[in-house]
C-alpha cells in the first residue's frame, strides 16, 4: 500500500520542485502587491476611462478561475508573440489575479484611514505626495497586513494548479514520479505533507501577525 | 477570427451546464457539512472537537486540487472508488465545508449575547430562542459570505477538470485538441465562467447591503 | 455558548450516520462473477482511453472508434459484446483507473513496458510501432535520435507523460531538464510552436495523425529518423496490447484466443489498416505479452 522507503527516495526530488513552488510563491506573491498597487492607485487616479479599466480588470478576474487564465497565458498568448518560460508564466499569472483581490485589501485599507487625516494633512499645508507617504501609508499598513498574510497563503495554495503548465513544482514532480513509476499513493503523500507543513507554519504566522496588528473589533 | 467560433458553443455549454450542476450539489453538500463541523467545534466533547479542528486545519492548509487527486487516485487503492462526479462533489464539499465552517461559527457568535438574555427576559423557551432569535439573526450575517464562498466554488470546479470531468475546463482542452483554435476556445470559455461568476457577485453585494441593515 | 451544546449530540450522530449511508451508496460494490461473465451477460464492456487519434478517440458523434477499440470489438463480438462505453481519462490516469474499476479494459494503444506488467496485465500485442520526431519546420536544431538530442548541448523535447517515451529518453541519457512533459501529444505540439520545446517525441503513427489534424506548414516530421537500436542489433519497437486488471486471467485468454486468430486470418490487419497502420505494423507470432514484460 504504502513504502515507506521508496516514499523517502522521493524526498530529494521532491524538495527540488518545493523549491520551485517556494520560487513561484515569493516571485507571485511580489508580483501581486505591485499589480494590486498599481490597480488601487488607477482606481484612485480621477481619470475615469483608467478608473473603469482597472474596475473592470478586477471583476474580470475575480470571476474566472486561475486554472483557464493559466492555460491562456501559457497556450494562447505565444502566438502573438507573447511568451515567457513556465514558471515566468505561472509567477506573473498568479500575481496577475492575486494582484486584483490585493487592490481591495489597499482599498480597505486605505478608506479605513480617518478622513480626518487628510483635513489635518491639507490644513497643514502638506503636498500629497508627502500626505500619502508620512500620514496615510503608515496609518493604512499595519491593518492591511494580516490580509495581505492570508492572501500569501492562499497564493501559496494555488501554485500546485502551475503543474497544469508544465511547471515542476513540488505538485509538478509527484505527477511525474507517479506517471514514470504508477505508484500514486508515495509521490503524492510526500508533496501533500510537504505543502501542509509549510501551510502550517505559515498560519502559525499568520496568527501572531494578526494578533500583533488587526484592528480591535469594535 | 473571421467568423465567430458559434459553431464551438454547443460543446462547451455542455460544460458549462456540468459546472452548474458540479456547483450546485457540491454547494448542497458543502453547507450541511459546514453545520455540522461548526457545530462539532462548538460542542462540549474534547475529541469532537478536536477532530473537527483537524479537519478544519488540514482541509483549509492544503490545496483543493491536492485534496481531490487523493480521493481520485489514492482511495480506490483502499478500495473506495468513486467516479468523477462523486469524487468532485465530496472532495470540492469537504474542501468547502472547511471554509463555510468558519462562517457559520462567525455567524453565531456575531450575534450579541444580549439577544439570548432579551429572549429569555420575554419567556421564550431554548427552542423558541433558537428557531425565532438566533439562528435568523446569525443566517443574515452569513449570507454574504456564503454568496462569496458560492462564486468561489464556481471557479473551483474548474480543477475537477483536471481529475477528468467533462466540465467547462475539461471541454476547452478537449476542444482545443480536436479543432486546434485555442484562442478561441479559451476565449469563450474564459466569457461564459465571467457569465456565469457575474450575476452572482452583483447578487451577493446586494445581499451584503440587505444584511448590513441589520447590523 | 452554553445552550448550543447538549442539543447537538443526537442530531450530530444521526445526520452523521444519513452522511455514510449517501456516501456508501456511491461506492463501487465488489463483484462476484469475473468480467467476462459480465460482459457476456450484459453484452456491454467499458474501455478506458485517452482521446487520443489513431488508438482510441470519440468521434464527433459519439461512437468509440480506433484501431484498438476495433480490436475490442471484433474480439469480443462472438462473445456477446453489442456495446462498448467509452471513459476517456487522462493517459497516466489509465491504470490507476482500470485498477479502480472505472473501466474493464485499457483501449488506448498503451505499450507493453515490464513497469506496467506488475502494475496490471496485456494481451499479446495488436501492433507493433516505431517512434518520431515532429519539429518546426527546418529541423533548426538538426535533431533525427535521440542520440542527436542526448549529445545536444541544449535541445528539449516534449513527450507525454507516463508515456514509453520517458522512459526511453531517461535511457538514452537525454537529462530529465531537458524533457517537458505534456498531458497529451496536442498540448506538446502546441508547446513547440510556443518554442517551449524543440521537438516532441511520439509514436510515428500518433504523429502522422496528429500532423494531419494540426495541418499546419510550420511544423514538420523529421524524416530521416534513427529508430533507437535494441540490445540484439534491431530497432526497438512499441508494441501495443489491450490493458487488463490482473485478476481477468478468463478475459485476457478469451481475447488472445480472438487476437492470434484474427492475426492469421488477416482480418487485424484490416481492422487496423482503417487508421494507417500497415502489414510493417503487425506484430509477429512470437511476440507476446509474456516475453515483451520480462525486463
Amino acid at each position: 500500500m504504502f513504502e515507506l522507503g521508496f516514499a523517502i527516495s522521493l524526498i530529494p526530488e521532491m524538495l527540488r520542485g518545493l523549491w520551485v513552488t517556494m520560487i513561484a510563491t515569493f516571485g507571485g506573491f511580489a508580483l501581486a502587491l505591485l499589480v494590486g498597487s498599481l490597480l488601487e492607485a488607477g482606481r484612485r487616479s480621477g481619470v475615469s476611462a483608467l478608473q473603469s479599466v482597472c474596475n473592470g480588470y478586477i471583476t474580470f478576474v475575480r470571476c474566472t478561475p486561475l486554472l483557464v487564465q493559466l492555460y491562456f497565458v501559457f497556450y494562447v498568448l505565444p502566438a502573438y508573440g507573447i511568451r515567457f518560460r513556465a514558471l515566468t508564466t505561472g509567477i506573473i499569472c498568479l500575481g496577475l489575479h492575486i494582484g486584483a483581490y490585493i487592490a481591495e485589501v489597499y482599498r480597505s485599507g486605505i478608506d479605513a484611514v480617518g478622513k480626518g487625516q487628510w483635513d489635518a494633512s491639507r490644513s497643514l499645508g502638506l503636498p500629497l505626495f508627502a500626505t500619502w507617504r508620512h500620514v496615510i501609508i503608515p496609518q493604512a499598513l499595519p491593518p492591511m497586513l494580516p490580509p495581505l498574510g492570508n492572501f500569501f497563503i492562499g497564493l501559496f495554495k494555488e501554485t500546485p494548479l502551475l503543474a497544469a503548465i508544465t511547471v515542476i513544482d513540488v505538485f509538478g514532480t509527484a505527477n511525474a514520479i507517479a506517471g514514470r513509476t504508477f505508484r500514486y499513493n508515495e509521490p503524492y503523500t510526500v508533496a501533500a505533507l510537504m505543502l501542509l507543513a509549510i501551510s502550517l507554519l505559515a498560519a502559525y504566522g499568520q496568527r501572531r501577525l494578526e494578533r500583533r496588528f488587526a484592528k480591535a473589533e469594535g | 477570427m473571421n467568423t465567430p467560433p458559434f459553431d464551438l458553443l454547443p460543446q462547451l455549454l455542455k460544460g458549462a451546464g456540468v459546472t452548474l450542476q458540479v456547483t450546485g450539489l457540491t454547494a448542497v453538500v458543502a453547507l450541511i457539512l459546514s453545520f455540522l463541523v461548526a457545530f462539532a467545534r462548538m460542542a462540549p466533547m474534547r475529541l469532537l472537537r478536536g477532530a473537527a479542528t483537524v479537519y478544519v486545519e488540514v482541509l483549509r492548509g492544503t490545496s483543493a486540487i491536492v485534496q481531490l487527486f487523493y480521493l481520485f487516485f489514492i482511495l480506490p487503492a483502499f478500495g473506495l472508488s468513486m467516479g468523477p462526479l462523486t469524487t468532485a462533489v465530496i472532495g470540492l464539499g469537504m474542501n468547502m465545508s472547511a471554509y463555510g465552517s468558519e462562517v457559520v461559527r462567525a455567524g453565531f457568535t456575531a450575534v450579541p449575547r444580549n439577544q439570548s438574555e432579551a429572549a429569555a427576559a420575554l419567556a421564550l423557551n431554548r427552542v423558541q430562542t433558537y428557531r425565532l432569535v438566533i439562528i435568523p439573526q446569525a443566517l443574515v450575517i452569513m449570507m454574504p459570505s456564503f454568496g462569496n464562498l458560492l462564486i468561489e466554488l464556481i471557479k473551483a470546479t474548474s480543477l475537477v477538470s483536471l481529475i477528468t470531468l467533462t466540465e467547462l475546463t475539461f471541454s476547452g482542452r478537449q476542444m482545443v485538441v480536436t479543432t486546434g483554435r485555442s484562442f478561441q476556445v479559451w476565449g469563450l470559455v474564459l466569457l461564459i465562467y465571467f457569465l456565469m461568476a457575474y450575476p452572482l457577485t452583483r447578487l451577493v453585494g446586494r445581499i451584503e447591503r440587505y444584511a448590513a441593515r441589520f447590523r | 455558548m452554553p445552550i448550543i451544546h447538549s442539543h447537538l449530540h443526537r442530531r450530530h450522530f444521526l445526520a452523521g450516520s444519513a452522511a455514510l449511508a449517501v456516501l456508501g451508496s456511491f461506492c463501487s460494490v465488489a463483484r462476484a462473477d469475473s468480467t467476462l461473465d459480465r460482459i457476456k451477460q450484459t453484452g456491454a464492456v467499458a474501455v478506458g482511453i485517452a482521446n487520443e487519434k489513431p488508438y482510441g478517440f470519440v468521434e464527433t458523434g459519439g461512437k468509440l472508434v480506433g484501431a484498438i477499440p476495433d480490436v475490442i470489438f471484433a474480439a469480443l463480438e462472438p462473445h456477446g459484446l453489442k456495446d462498448m462505453k467509452a471513459e476517456i481519462v487522462e493517459f497516466n490516469a489509465l491504470i490507476p483507473g482500470i485498477n479502480a474499476n472505472r473501466f474493464d479494459i485499457i483501449g488506448a494503444g498503451m505499450y507493453i513496458r515490464p513497469k506496467r506488467c506488475e502494475a496490471i496485465a496485456f494481451t499479446n500485442p495488436v501492433t507493433r510501432a516505431g517512434y518520431g520526431f515532429a519539429s518546426l519546420k527546418g529541423n533548426p536544431k538538426n535533431l533525427h535520435s535521440l542520440k542527436d538530442l542526448a549529445q545536444s548541448a541544449d535541445a528539449i523535447v516534449g513527450t507525454q507523460n507516463g508515456s514509453a517515451q520517458v522512459e526511453e529518453l531517461s535511457k538514452a541519457g537525454v537529462p530529465t531538464d531537458r524533457v517537458v512533459l505534456f498531458s497529451n501529444a496536442t498540448e506538446a505540439l502546441a508547446g513547440m510552436k510556443a518554442k517551449r520545446v524543440d521537438v516532441i517525441y511520439f509514436p510515428g503513427l500518433e504523429l502522422g495523425d496528429l500532423l494531419k489534424t494540426a495541418n499546419d506548414p510550420e511544423v514538420e516530421r523529421v524524416q530521416p529518423f534513427q529508430q533507437v537500436i535494441g540490445n540484439n542489433g534491431e530497432p526497438e519497437f512499441g508494441y501495443s496490447a489491450l490493458g487488463l486488471r490482473k485478476g481477468d486471467d478468463d478475459l485476457r485468454q478469451a481475447l488472445n484466443a480472438e487476437i492470434a486468430k484474427m492475426l492469421a486470418s488477416g482480418r487485424l490487419l484490416q481492422i487496423i489498416s482503417k487508421y494507417g497502420y500497415g502489414a510493417d505494423e503487425l506484430p509477429t507470432k512470437d511476440d507476446t505479452a509474456d516475453r515483451l514484460c520480462k525486463p
